[in-house]
């Protein structure tokens, strides 16, 4: 073969090769920020929006609230129906109770509080991505409602689980010569110890021996009547069943199956057992109403689908439910208050079904008294101690833990052997570090059954911190003398994430002089929420046009400003004053009600006393109402004046800041303990401060600024400075006082931690009010990106806004929010479509 | 549990070593049937998949580990794939020689049994202090049940059904070319394409695997092969051929429904954000493969009732001479020729094949009304190639009077490394039977 064939073989093999082998161009991630200018009515802003982002829209409301909110809430039902008796009705059943509870929820603001305006966007959005008006008022209301809700659920089991009762160091602080607890008396009885130990800012105790054992006192509280929620929780996938010895005969069906079942099946336990006064027919037809093995009940001529104004899915005949039967079919299309209310129940049934304690069918009154021990024999247990030194742990066994049962409390029911406060002796053995702030994070659990929310666990208590210094300590660093000197920052361990937070600066602190806003939101991403991320700029036909920093088919923001120049940045403050316990409260001060309480002094009273309640948030949810401020309000001090005047669905706090270069802190709750006096001012519910030291309300108990380091800074994280008592206890309710912010929720001790940690990185970017340190935007970012206040996890959006100059620079679309590119954009020119967003 | 569902399924794609041709004694590829010969063949496909080449190019578990956080709260743990597929088939494929230098080939995979398990393991992450400690394996599993999520588990199916059909041409055009084949060199063009019998799999299912050419990944919609082969007839006595094949296959778009979540509402309940439909256009294949046989033993051609006839034709040849195909004249007899030219009709009893492929694969490009879907589909299915080796061994009975080859082959896509690729083992065991339609 010659050696031109040869050249021409090989040049069709590089024909094949070369030609045949087109590039293709790899894949590449798509933009994860949407930008949109929308124009015109509310409804056609939303058309717009909805048209533009449909697939996300949906996207969004598919796979976090199908998909993850919704079955995540459905856990809690088994912990909300039991005192909140109305999630036991039938519409709420069937995987139901979280995306009823959710919508109800949104239409009870829609109609009482969200604008007409926005309900009008709303439902162009929902045109506009062809879903269902629903849907996307779920979407845009959700967070309030999962706030709040979030909140009944912690407080339910807060006052479940062990707590720290006392707390005390070594003898030897009641003659040091050192104010050691703090109170401003020296070496009096009792300077070295908390008596009643409370959840604090600042250390707990001053110039302890290293060398000292801390001696904790935690107690389990007993609840009679939790046999009602414990006695509920089914082992995994298995059969529900109750002891025998556990349950009054009477309640057992006559089935022979069921009369010799041991344990007996919840099934052998229907209501209709449960009350001899009902009659067999009357509660045969409630029975009905859940058990579909009962055909005779049905009647397929009473519905008549479509026919009905209030309950567009459905007729009911009168027929239907006079006799107290309800068909089963009928609940999962009763979407509407409107469709499911008393008359479906004949009014005896209406009792008994209040008298449900166990879903679906197991009445408290069933179950014997001396089973309570099986569901909660209140008792802490010394095996679940965990004790952090600072990032070191210690558990229960490995020596430097022991523990005792302490005598049971006078006057004290005692339901089991172990229900006594647990006494524990901590003593590391390499002691504490000398002349140092200790940080002690204590975690224990009780001996409850936990069977739901799955997997099956004790009654756990939050991560409880708190800190204290060792001798030598305010010798050494000239500070911590006084316990709130020392701040409770605690230490950096796996899996505390920081929470949101936001700072300011102006004047000194900023390179131009100019005021600067950063923030970065961080709650909750479920590996989804970035790819949502949205920038609005909205030009409305009345007002100023203003920007928001969202999320595709949510009309508001966790951030935004105006072409004025007024800025905002909202982080949740959890707090059990808002207004779903305080429809709790006025249920329970009502005169009967507390007569019912004053006999049933339990779950089971509470219950009885709260049978009609849902919850329901009285107030805007803040997204509308900050951007509302945005739309007619052009400096700080107006927005201020604004917020005041709005209902609050929740705690949040707000960080305001304008062109003029005012800085604002506000911490609201939903203030059901005071009387709002219509003049703004700090009053129950409403607090705000600035970086202004001239000002008495602008300074703590300490005389200092509640959140500056300066006269031209301020801050804020995701709990509480100026409104600490948000909740006040209340007295009379004994364990069901709601309790103030610090007590219950398990943000406090990591927002602390982010609180102090900011004030770290600001004070090494921003100095003193005596050195010429400042930031400008290049900083403030990196200070934003510092690894110790960013989460992770769950960062959502961080953005620094210069409202002098109407820029704004958003990194968000990925997780962390922090680590993507923070773009810049141009408010007035992108408004004046001088720009493409 | 997005990724794990999307990443679970990109698994299930299982480089079969199939073509449409089957050709008989050793694999050149240009080989053809002599005309009027048909040719049968039935192989035994298994298939096993366990680990991927990585955009680095390493070696690597076929899915990541999915790290799982409790809404909020810190890493519930890690979840830690390691999925395995097998996938049997029954290959029947049926070749007929057109002319000498002319092959038609069917062929018709079915399968008859798939097997995909996720082999989910799990590493705890940190202390939770709501449940009071970390969660295990278990405690996992029981939240993501009371979130409405079971854990995946092995399924099986595809129990007989059929892939899609494969038709091929090859040409081998070198036969007008004297010269080329006086040197030993030879060249064939091959077309392919299939007809879509074979079925996709079940959106609605977690884990689940398809039939079509798709969910097999062996072979394009169209392919168009352009082969070379170099015998030593002199210097080796015929007993090397050298291979060297170029080809280029295009996979056509295809439209799939979306899962509405009728089976897992909370886990493929895509439909509402992506559509109902999208389409799938994957990445063609191109590449090249070179191919070595060595007949290690030819041995005797014996005088059965399958040689008798031709072999007497050849004794008489070699001994007086032999008429031209083209003339009547009687041209000088060259006897020991003769007697190769005969035996060459015949196929060695055994040969040695050993093949070595590389396959580009370009970007397979998905299409839905979520573009950030569509990305997550691509994320699994960048550009990248394959390398794998065969070693086949084939014996053929025909020599010695038995009408059939018998062969088996492995093939591996783990010894050298690829990128972006399955690396799964094949081994397929076949019968070949060669059948004159007009006479032997």
């Amino acid at each position: 073969m010659r050696v031109g064939s040869w050249v021409l073989l090989v040049l069709v093999v590089l024909f094949f090769m070369v030609v045949l082998t087109p590039g293709c161009d790899e894949t590449s991630q798509p933009s994860t920020v949407q930008t949109i200018v929308l124009k015109g009515s509310p409804y056609d802003r939303g058309l717009q929006h909805g048209k533009a982002f449909k697939p996300y829209i949906r996207s969004l409301y598919t796979r976090l609230l199908t998909n993850s909110i919704v079955p995540y809430l459905n856990r809690e039902q088994l912990n909300i129906a039991p005192v909140l008796n109305k999630y036991n009705d039938p519409q709420y059943q069937g995987g139901q109770f979280s995306a009823q509870m959710l919508l109800e929820s949104g239409r009870y603001m829609k109609d009482k509080a969200i604008p007409e305006e926005y309900v009008d966007e709303i439902r162009g959005i929902a045109d506009g991505a062809e879903m269902e008006f629903d849907e996307i008022l779920s979407l845009n209301t959700f967070f309030d409602t999962m706030m709040s809700f979030r909140s009944i659920v912690l407080f339910i089991q807060n006052i479940q689980h062990p707590y720290i009762q006392s707390l005390s160091f070594g003898e030897e602080l009641d003659s040091d010569g050192f104010d050691n607890d703090g109170n401003g008396d020296t070496d009096e009885a009792g300077d070295n110890r908390m008596d009643v130990y409370v959840s604090t800012p600042y250390a707990v105790m001053l110039e302890v021996e290293p060398d000292a054992a801390i001696r904790f006192v935690i107690d389990d509280p007993a609840l009679l009547g939790l046999a009602c929620i414990d006695l509920r929780n089914t082992p995994p996938h298995g059969e529900m069943t109750v002891e025998r010895s556990c349950v009054e005969e009477s309640c057992i069906s006559p089935d022979p199956e069921c009369q010799t079942a041991d344990p007996v099946p919840l099934d052998c336990l229907d209501v209709r057992y449960m009350d001899p006064e009902c009659s067999a027919e009357a509660c045969m037809d409630l029975a009905c109403a859940q058990v579909e093995e009962f055909p005779a009940c049905f009647d397929n001529a009473c519905i008549q689908p479509g026919a009905n104004g209030d309950c567009p899915n459905m007729t009911l005949e009168a027929s239907c439910y006079t006799d107290g039967c309800m068909e089963k079919e009928c609940y999962p299309s009763l979407s509407t208050p409107e469709c499911y209310d008393e008359k479906c129940y004949s009014e005896k049934c209406q009792e008994i079904r209040r008298g449900v304690c166990l879903f679906p069918r197991v009445g408290s009154d069933c179950l014997k008294t001396e089973c309570v021990e099986i569901s909660d024999p209140s008792c802490v247990n010394p095996e679940s101690l965990r004790i952090y030194v600072n990032d070191t742990l210690y558990a229960h066994g490995d020596g430097s833990i022991t523990t005792r049962l302490l005598d049971p409390v006078e006057g004290k029911t005692q339901v089991s052997d172990c229900d006594a406060p647990l006494e524990v002796i901590f003593q590391p053995p390499e002691g504490f570090e000398p002349a140092s702030a200790v940080s002690i994070t204590l975690q224990t659990g009780d001996l409850a059954p936990v069977y739901s929310p799955e997997p099956f666990h004790h009654r756990n208590m939050r991560d409880e911190r708190f800190v204290f210094t060792t001798k030598g300590y305010a010798e050494a660093h000239g500070t911590g003398h006084k316990v709130w000197e020392v701040p409770n920052k605690g230490v950096e361990l796996s899996g505390k994430m920081p929470t949101s937070l936001a700072f300011g600066a102006r004047n000194k602190a900023t390179k131009d002089g100019k005021p600067l806003l950063a923030h970065h939101f961080g709650l909750l991403d479920n590996d989804m929420m970035h790819e949502h991320s949205a920038l609005f700029f909205i030009v409305p036909e009345k007002g100023y046009p203003y920007a928001l920093v969202g999320y595709t088919g949510i009309a508001w923001g966790f951030s935004g400003m105006n072409t004025e120049g007024l800025t905002y940045a909202f982080n949740p403050s959890d707090s059990l004053d808002n207004s779903l316990v305080g429809r709790v409260m006025a249920e329970m001060f009502k005169p009967e009600n507390l007569m019912i309480l004053l006999e049933n002094p339990d779950l089971e009273g509470l219950s009885k006393v709260l049978r009609e309640i849902r919850l329901l948030p009285d107030g805007v949810p803040i997204g509308i109402a900050l951007r509302e401020m945005l739309k007619n309000n052009k400096t700080a001090d107006d927005g201020l004046a604004y917020l005041y005047d709005q209902p609050r669905t929740y705690g949040w706090n707000a960080l305001l800041a304008d062109a003029a270069g005012e800085l604002i802190a506000v911490e609201m709750d939903g203030a059901t303990q005071g009387v709002k006096s219509g003049t703004l001012t700090n009053e129950d519910g409403f607090y705000y401060y600035r970086p202004d030291a001239s000002d008495p309300e602008n300074v703590d108990t300490h005389g200092r600024l509640y959140s500056s380091i300066t006269p031209d800074d301020i801050r804020i994280a995701s709990h509480f400075r100026k409104n600490t008592a948000d909740m006040e206890p209340i007295i009379i309710m004994g364990v069901f006082s709601p309790k103030a912010q610090p007590e219950w929720t398990g943000f406090y001790f990591r927002s602390l931690r982010t609180y102090y940690m900011l004030g770290e990185v600001m004070e090494a970017y921003i100095g003193t009010p005596d050195d010429d340190r400042a930031i400008d935007v290049d900083l403030a970012i990196e200070m934003l990106r510092t690894p110790e206040l960013v989460d992770t996890r769950d960062s959502m959006n961080a953005c620094v806004y210069e409202p002098a100059v109407g820029l704004m620079h958003c990194g968000m679309g990925g997780v962390p929010a922090t680590d993507q590119p923070f773009i810049a954009y141009d408010l007035a020119a992108t408004i004046a479509g001088e720009v493409s967003p | 549990m997005k990724t794990s569902t999307q990443s679970i399924l990109s698994v299930l794609s299982i480089i079969l070593a199939l073509t449409g041709f089957s050709l008989p004694a050793h694999a050149a590829f240009t080989e053809t049937l002599p005309q009027g010969m048909l040719l049968l063949d039935e192989s035994f496909v298994v298939s096993w998949l366990g680990e991927r080449w990585n955009n680095d190019g390493k070696r690597d578990e076929l899915l990541d580990g999915i790290d799982r956080y409790d809404p909020g709260g810190g890493l519930q743990g890690i979840i830690k794939p390691e999925p395995d597929a097998t996938y049997m088939m029954l290959v029947n494929r049926v070749n007929i020689g057109i002319l000498d230098n002319l092959t038609f080939a069917l062929a018709v995979p079915v399968v008859l049994y798939t097997r995909v398990s996720p082999n989910l393991n799990w590493e705890s992450g940190d202390y939770q202090s709501q449940i009071g400690r970390v969660y295990s394996d278990a405690d996992f599993w029981e939240w993501a049940q009371s979130m409405g999520q079971s854990k995946p588990q092995t399924w099986i199916g595809n129990r007989g059904k059929i892939s899609d059909l494969v038709l091929g041409l090859r040409f081998r055009w070198t036969d007008y070319i004297e010269s080329l084949n006086e040197v030993g060199f030879k060249s064939a063009v091959s077309v392919l394409g299939v007809i879509p019998t074979g079925s996709n799999a079940d959106p609605e299912e977690v884990v689940s695997a398809g039939t079509s050419m798709w969910d097999l990944n062996f072979q394009g919609d169209l392919a168009f092969h352009l082969s070379f082969d170099k015998t030593f007839e002199r210097e080796l006595d015929g007993r090397l051929i050298i291979g060297l094949d170029v080809f280029y296959e295009v996979f056509f778009e295809r439209e799939l429904t979306s899962p509405t979540g009728a089976k897992h509402p909370l886990l493929r309940n895509f439909a509402p954000y992506i559509g109902d439909t999208y389409t799938v256009k994957p990445g063609d294949f191109s590449g090249v493969s070179l191919d070595i046989d060595i007949i290690a033993y030819k041995g005797p051609v014996l005088d059965t009732w399958l040689t008798r006839g031709k072999k007497n034709k050849a004794d008489s040849t070699a001994e007086g001479g032999v008429e031209s195909a083209e003339s009547d004249e009687v041209v000088e007899a060259e006897p020991e020729r003769d007697m190769s030219e005969f035996e060459k009709r015949f196929p060695p009893i055994i040969t040695f094949g050993l093949n070595y492929n590389f396959v580009h694969v370009q970007q397979t490009d998905y299409n839905s009304d979520f573009p950030q879907w569509d990305f997550d589909q691509e994320d699994l299915w960048r550009p990248g190639y394959k390398n794998a080796l065969t070693g086949k061994v084939t014996f053929s009975f025909i020599r010695l009077g038995a009408p059939f080859n018998l062969y088996v082959s492995y093939r591996t896509l783990r010894l050298i490394p690829g990128k972006n690729s399955r690396a799964p083992d094949i081994l397929t065991v076949g019968l070949q039977i060669p059948i004159p339609l007009i006479g032997w």
